[in-house]
C-alpha cells in the first residue's frame, strides 16, 4: 500500500494511540453510578478516536479519498461556512461572558458572598480583554483589506 | 443570485460532480450555486466562465441581478 499523505498517516497513528491508551487506562470497578458515566465517556472517546483514525488511514492510502478530502478542505463555500460558524460561536461566547459577568455581580449584590464577586470580576476582565482584542482585530483587518 | 450555470452545464453534458471537479469545488457548492443560494468568489466565477466559454456578466445575469438588487 502506498502512503499518499504522511500528515494524515501520522494523525491516524496519533488517534489510534489515543484510542488504545483510553482502552488501556479505563479501569472500572462498577461500585457506583460514576463508573457507568466513566464507561460512557471512555466509550465515546474510544469510538471517536477510532473513527477519526479510520478516516485518516482511508485518506492516507486512497488517492481518490485524499483528492476528495483536499477538495472539501479547499472548497470556498466550506471555508465560508467554517468562518461563519467561528464568528457565530465567538459572538455567542462574547455575549455570554457579558451576561455571566453581570449575573455574578448581581448575585454578589444580593447574597454578599465574596466568591461571586471574584467570579464576576473574572468574567468582566475576560470581557474587557475580548473587547480590546476585537478592536485590535478590527484595526488589523482595516489595514489588511 | 440568478445564474445560468445549470443551463451551460447541461449544454456541455456535464454532471454536477464533473463540473465541481473541473472548477475545483465540492459538488454541494455547485448545487448551491445552481439554486442561486450561494454567491461565488470572483475566481470561481472566472473559472466557470472560462470553462463555459462565456462572459461572467452573461453567466451571472448581471442585468437581472442588478434589477433584483435595486427592487
Amino acid at each position: 500500500m502506498k502512503i499518499y499523505s504522511y500528515r494524515h498517516f501520522i494523525t491516524g497513528i496519533f488517534f489510534t494511540i489515543i484510542g488504545i491508551s483510553t482502552i488501556w487506562t479505563t479501569n472500572l470497578t462498577f461500585t457506583d453510578t460514576f463508573d457507568w458515566l466513566e464507561l460512557g465517556k471512555s466509550l465515546f472517546f474510544i469510538i471517536c478516536s477510532f473513527l477519526i483514525a479510520g478516516y485518516q488511514f482511508y485518506i492516507t492510502f486512497s488517492k481518490k479519498g485524499l483528492k476528495e478530502h483536499d477538495l472539501e478542505e479547499k472548497d470556498e463555500r466550506n471555508q465560508l461556512i467554517d468562518k461563519s460558524v467561528d464568528a457565530m460561536i465567538g459572538k455567542i461566547a462574547y455575549n455570554m461572558i457579558f451576561v455571566l459577568s453581570l449575573l455574578f455581580i448581581i448575585l454578589w449584590a444580593i447574597f454578599k458572598i465574596g466568591t461571586l464577586l471574584w467570579i464576576g470580576a473574572a468574567f468582566s476582565i475576560l470581557y474587557t480583554m475580548l473587547l480590546f482584542i476585537s478592536f485590535a482585530v478590527i484595526v488589523y483587518y482595516e489595514k489588511k483589506l | 443570485m440568478r445564474n445560468k450555470i445549470k443551463q451551460y452545464r447541461t449544454q456541455l453534458d456535464l454532471t454536477q460532480e464533473q463540473l465541481a471537479e473541473k472548477v475545483q469545488v465540492s459538488s454541494r457548492t455547485i448545487i448551491s450555486l445552481e439554486k442561486g443560494k450561494y454567491k461565488p468568489s470572483i475566481m470561481l466565477a472566472y473559472r466557470l466562465s472560462l470553462l463555459f466559454d462565456c462572459r461572467i456578466e452573461d453567466l451571472f445575469q448581471l442585468k437581472e441581478n442588478l434589477a433584483l438588487e435595486e427592487s
